[in-house]
């Protein structure tokens, strides 16, 4: 059997000829093989190699939805702090769209003050300095929470565990939103946003903690079904209208961040 | 190399070894009792603690962040900054907790060994914080907070080419020991700290304190490898038992059992 689940440490050997198709990011090829450079799991198939890492550095590219924090001022906008290896900057022109941002007129700290929650597209990575972040809205995330966002609960998750949270093809995340009312934000960056009644939020917070502490366990859906008080989860989640998968777990989570409204 | 004069040598000088029982109880090649544990700080972004002996040292790793000064910062890849502190208590006699000119040292030659590991190219302009505090200190600190870095990297999701593992040899009474202790590292002859990242074979920690001969230092440095490797496999059991937590199915080990 060719398919195949194994943890590994940085420095093990995953193959000692490499031979894949595909492979996936977390390794470097020297005289060893393949090896691993972070501790997760190898999963082997489909002519493919893959490492789901246990902790990853959250690096962001272009058209990420990141949920940030404002840590500061520059002359010409907010830095905020998007949990990543480094911050991003959000324009002053962003905020104010009808007409020229005057610095001498425009306090900043009116928009947005220091410690202010906002929802930002990366609109610009570069291999240095800070992030660009916009406001602007695509067509296709119309429905996003861009700008300052108030009255929401916060959590935070590392950002290998979001694939789980939303589940294959979206259907923990559909599971979840059948049980739990209120609204529920993903964001790339592993940041979760939940408005509603504080015990759902409790609850929400239980069955987040769970994933993120058994996020290479199977039969998770049923687990969290359990505790939601769904019978059978699969029916569940099938009788939900079909919309359009994508294959990209990004692409996924933009839509679960849609689906909601 | 195996004539009969260098084997009864041999023999002899196991005969000796046998007869030989160090300040503690151990043998010459036996290590102090150890035990690694990965993930043990909330706050921090990775974290291990090792227990060797008497040693009790606690390693905390914080980024990849913004470096300050800016001045300093490196284009091309990431800064690994150091620290390797004994907290006033980890000794009989209290001891500053300023930084004193050992520590400054070790920090550096930590640095220098944890810089081969990690891969700082994949973070230009930043800098990554390895914090290591001596809670109790007996003897071998400095390998036994190298050890305990390489887990805390390894647990704040840092790519590393290969773990850092650390171990020490020595001569006491003209008798090769392994894993010096405080009383050995004081009254002995010499003392060898040398650490290695053993998938990659290569030496990235070497020192040397007193005298050893030609033959002496690679009998020594045979040992201090092989107490290293030892150290690494419970490295390796300290890593996985976090993940074994999360209840993983190792299906390639499952289809062999079967």
């Amino acid at each position: 059997m060719k398919s195949s689940k194994r943890i590994v440490v940085p420095g093990t050997t995953v193959d000692k000829n490499v031979r894949y198709n595909r492979i996936g990011e977390y390794f470097v090829r020297d005289y060893r093989g393949l090896v691993a450079t972070l501790l997760g799991v190898v999963q082997q198939g489909r002519g493919g190699i893959d490492l789901i890492p246990y902790k990853d550095v959250y690096r962001p590219s272009r058209g990420d939805y990141v949920i940030g924090v404002v840590v500061g001022y520059a002359p010409n906008g907010w830095i905020l702090d998007i949990g990543s290896y480094t911050k991003a900057f959000l324009p002053a022109s962003e905020m104010i769209s009808n007409r020229r941002f005057d610095p001498r007129r425009d306090e900043l700290s009116k928009y947005l003050a220091v410690g202010d929650v906002v929802g930002v597209k990366i609109s610009d990575v570069r291999r240095l300095g800070y992030f660009g972040a916009t406001l602007r809205q695509s067509p296709e995330d119309k429905d996003k929470r861009l700008g300052r966002i108030r009255g929401y609960y916060i959590m935070k998750v590392t950002t290998t565990k979001l694939p789980r949270i939303i589940g294959k093809k979206g259907s923990m995340i559909r599971l979840i939103k059948q049980k739990i009312k209120g609204d529920i934000v993903i964001a790339q960056n592993g940041v979760i946003l939940f408005k509603g009644p504080y015990e759902e939020y409790l609850l929400l917070k239980k069955i987040i903690n769970l994933i993120a502490a058994k996020t290479f366990a199977s039969g998770l859906t049923d687990t969290v079904a359990g505790i939601l008080g769904i019978s059978s989860p699969r029916e569940a989640v099938a009788k939900e209208p079909s919309k359009e998968v994508k294959e990209e777990k990004s692409e996924n989570e933009d839509k679960e961040v849609n689906s909601d409204e | 190399m195996s004539n009969k004069k260098g084997k009864k040598k041999k023999e002899s000088n196991e005969e000796k070894e046998e007869e030989f029982i160090r300040i503690d109880g151990r043998k010459p090649d036996e290590m102090r009792p150890y035990k690694i544990r990965a993930h043990i700080l909330r706050n921090a972004d990775g974290s291990a603690e090792i227990r060797l002996g008497g040693n009790w040292i606690i390693a905390a790793v914080y980024g990849p962040k913004e470096h300050f000064p800016k001045f300093e910062i490196s284009q091309d890849k990431a800064i690994l900054n150091c620290r390797y502190h004994m907290t006033p208590y980890s000794t009989t006699e209290r001891k500053s907790p300023k930084p004193s000119r050992r520590e400054i040292e070790l920090s550096k030659v930590i640095k220098n060994a944890l810089e081969q590991a990690v891969v700082l190219e994949e973070f230009p302009e930043m800098s990554i914080d390895v914090y290591m505090e001596v809670a109790q200190a007996e003897g071998s600190t400095r390998v036994a907070s190298v050890t305990a870095a390489a887990v805390a990297l390894a647990d704040a999701g840092i790519p590393m080419r290969d773990l850092v593992v650390g171990c020490s040899a020595g001569k006491v009474n003209g008798h090769i020991i392994l894993d010096v202790g405080e009383e050995e590292d004081k009254e002995g002859e010499a003392d060898l700290p040398i650490a290695i990242m053993p998938n990659l074979r290569k030496v990235v920690l070497l020192q040397m304190d007193g005298k050893l001969t030609h033959e002496e230092f690679k009998e020594a440095f045979d040992l201090a490898l092989k107490g290293a490797m030892e150290l690494y496999e419970e490295q390796v059991r300290a890593l996985t038992t976090i993940l074994k937590d999360m209840e993983i199915i190792e299906e390639g080990v499952k289809d062999e059992k079967e």
